[in-house]
């Protein structure tokens, strides 16, 4: 589906989100995807604003410069300090400790020390099982030489211990993201707000910490990593209601699975109306839950790459396709699709946004064919934005960026 | 008030057209590092160790090291970082093809040589090797997981409820 005629408003085309792009009084969120992980910023009709996960560590840690989270942070406290108010946030929720949903989360914490009011998490902060679950990560990790990955095992560690710092020492309450839990509540402009957590259940959340005690008894036996413990199958999803208004963050939360139950569990807890759908763990099969995707009929479908959809990494075009049929799916990034019949197109035209100029390699022998280089400064600000009034209706839609409306080709067309 | 100059440091280089050290005999050579943002791979050696024919020319190595991210049916999703400049990209390598059957765990480190060599009739042959390290844990990390998971059974035990 394309935006024209539907429920959808045609897009603003902007390079970078600003708070000036949404809408005042209404409920709002951007999601941030520049090519390889995620994260959310939802303002609340009241003026209060939410982080869910992080998708970038920063340039600067200092000033934030490079994580598309806290420039859009630092817009709105600007913005705040012009009204004579001052800037907090209502809550910082990781889904879960995947290094494509807690980059820059760490770093995010530390610059609001004592001004956040509620961190969410699973796993539960500062018990056994953060420190099993980072263990678990550092050993599984080869070799002894230090590579530029081990950001992500120290991204990991940081956000771990500033969310126990957040609820231990800076007096930010702390609530575990599982099913059915009330998280936030309070009535605005007459109507109902609520964000609750609809995933994941209790059931796979014990699961998932036999599978990292077996995950880890395998380790301490055979001294190699065979044995495989998936966060996604434990992650955070939330449910934002506000009104007629509603919003479906699903984070990575994932379909039946062995002896997880992830979405078939929960999803008669998820009624409509959902006008709004951050779809989830990039739109990858193991994920659609056909039943609740025709049950909630949602005007709009957000996506974020996982690793640039390279090879097989989600989002797929076939599934793009799927959800295309019901709802106007928007991508954060240009996904790395080949070119081929059937494969949804970008709608709108591309906006002139300048390519990164980092090469892949310099020695350009071409045996490694398949290489494509991570995103660089052109992506950081990939996003797409929506806000909702309380009846439900989608008064602005923006799309930031390299991030477009995908559709089948036959309907590409179609679009002005 | 006049702007300040950045003066960048002369370095003394032997002249280009002087002989360097000697090098090794074999194929195995060692290439200068020219640092970039990470240096990525130091000490680590760059060799072909076969060749297509035996007048075959090798040229245009690159050495990365990387990191296994994803591991699928047929393929596996790899994070490579370029020697020594430190570029980062991320690669698919076929199981079959590229790793000889080998589905290394997610987590493992990779050593990977590429180059090409002209064998002669304009022929380009492309060549790969791979080698794995997976993760491996020494005798003191195993024994603080020990203690952990001691600690977490007790726990896992008390909530109760593994069904399976």
């Amino acid at each position: 589906m394309t935006p024209e005629g539907g429920k959808v408003p045609p897009p603003t085309r902007v390079d970078q989100i600003r708070p000036e792009h949404l809408a005042d009084g209404a409920l709002s969120l951007v999601v941030f995807g520049p090519g390889r992980g995620e994260a959310m910023v939802v303002l609340l009709p009241d003026g209060r604003v939410g982080v869910v996960d992080g998708c970038r560590e920063p340039s600067s840690p200092d000033t934030g410069r490079g994580d598309p989270v806290r420039e859009f942070l630092a817009a709105l406290e600007q913005r705040a300090g012009l009204r004579g108010e001052t800037f907090r946030l209502a809550f910082v929720c990781l889904t879960h400790p995947h290094d494509d949903h807690y980059a820059g989360l760490g770093r995010l914490l530390e610059a609001y020390r004592s001004r956040v009011d509620a961190v969410w998490s699973v796993p539960e902060v500062g018990d056994r099982y953060a420190e099993a679950l980072r263990s678990y990560v550092e050993v599984t990790h080869a070799g002894r030489e230090p590579l530029p990955d081990d950001v992500k095992i120290r991204g990991l560690q940081r956000v771990l211990a500033e969310l126990v710092e957040a609820h231990e020492r800076q007096g930010s309450s702390f609530r575990h993201v599982g099913q059915g839990k009330r998280l936030l509540s309070k009535v605005i402009q007459s109507e109902f707000l609520e964000l609750s957590a609809c995933g994941p259940a209790d059931v796979d959340v014990k699961h998932a910490q036999f599978a990292l005690v077996e995950g880890l008894e395998s380790l301490i036996a055979e001294g190699e990593h065979s044995a495989r413990f998936d966060p996604n199958v434990t992650s955070g999803a939330l449910l934002i209601r506000w009104g007629q208004a509603g919003m479906l963050l699903g984070g990575d939360l994932l379909c039946k699975q062995g002896r997880h139950l992830g979405w078939d569990e929960v999803c008669g807890d998820i009624h409509p109306p959902i006008q709004v759908i951050k779809v989830a763990h990039h739109a990858s099969a193991e994920a659609h839950h056909e039943g609740l995707w025709r049950r909630l009929g949602a005007a709009l479908a957000i996506v974020t790459p996982f690793k640039d959809a390279k090879g097989t990494m989600p989002p797929r075009p076939e599934q793009i396709a799927r959800l295309a049929q019901d709802a106007v799916v928007a991508i954060t990034s240009v996904p790395a699709w080949p070119r081929r019949a059937g494969v949804p197109q970008a709608v709108y035209s591309t906006p002139q946004v300048p390519r990164s100029r980092r090469s892949v390699t310099s020695a350009r022998n071409g045996v490694l064919s398949s290489m494509s280089p991570p995103p660089g400064e052109a992506d950081t600000h990939n996003a797409v934005a929506v806000s909702l009034d309380a009846t439900g209706k989608l008064v602005r839609f923006v799309l930031a960026g390299k991030a477009n409306v995908y559709a089948p080709p036959a309907r590409a067309k179609a679009a002005p | 008030m006049g702007a300040s100059r950045l003066v960048s440091h002369f370095r003394h280089r032997a002249p280009r057209h002087l002989p360097g050290p000697p090098r090794p005999p074999g194929l195995e050579t060692q290439l200068d590092l020219r640092p970039a943002r990470f240096v990525v791979g130091v000490g680590e050696p760059v060799h072909w160790s076969e060749l297509a024919g035996e007048r075959a020319a090798p040229v245009c190595p690159a050495f990365y090291l990387g990191r296994v991210e994803e591991v699928m049916e047929d393929e596996v999703l790899a994070t490579v970082w370029e020697r020594p400049s430190g570029r980062e990209a991320s690669v698919t390598l076929s199981v079959e093809n590229q790793l000889e059957g080998r589905r290394p765990a997610p987590g493992s480190l990779l050593r990977l040589w590429t180059w090409l060599e002209l064998p002669g009739g304009g022929e380009r042959v492309p060549r790969l090797k791979v080698e794995v390290e997976p993760p491996r844990l020494d005798e003191p990390e195993r024994q603080r997981l020990r203690a952990l998971v001691e600690t977490l059974k007790h726990e896992v035990a008390e909530r109760g409820g593994h069904d399976a």
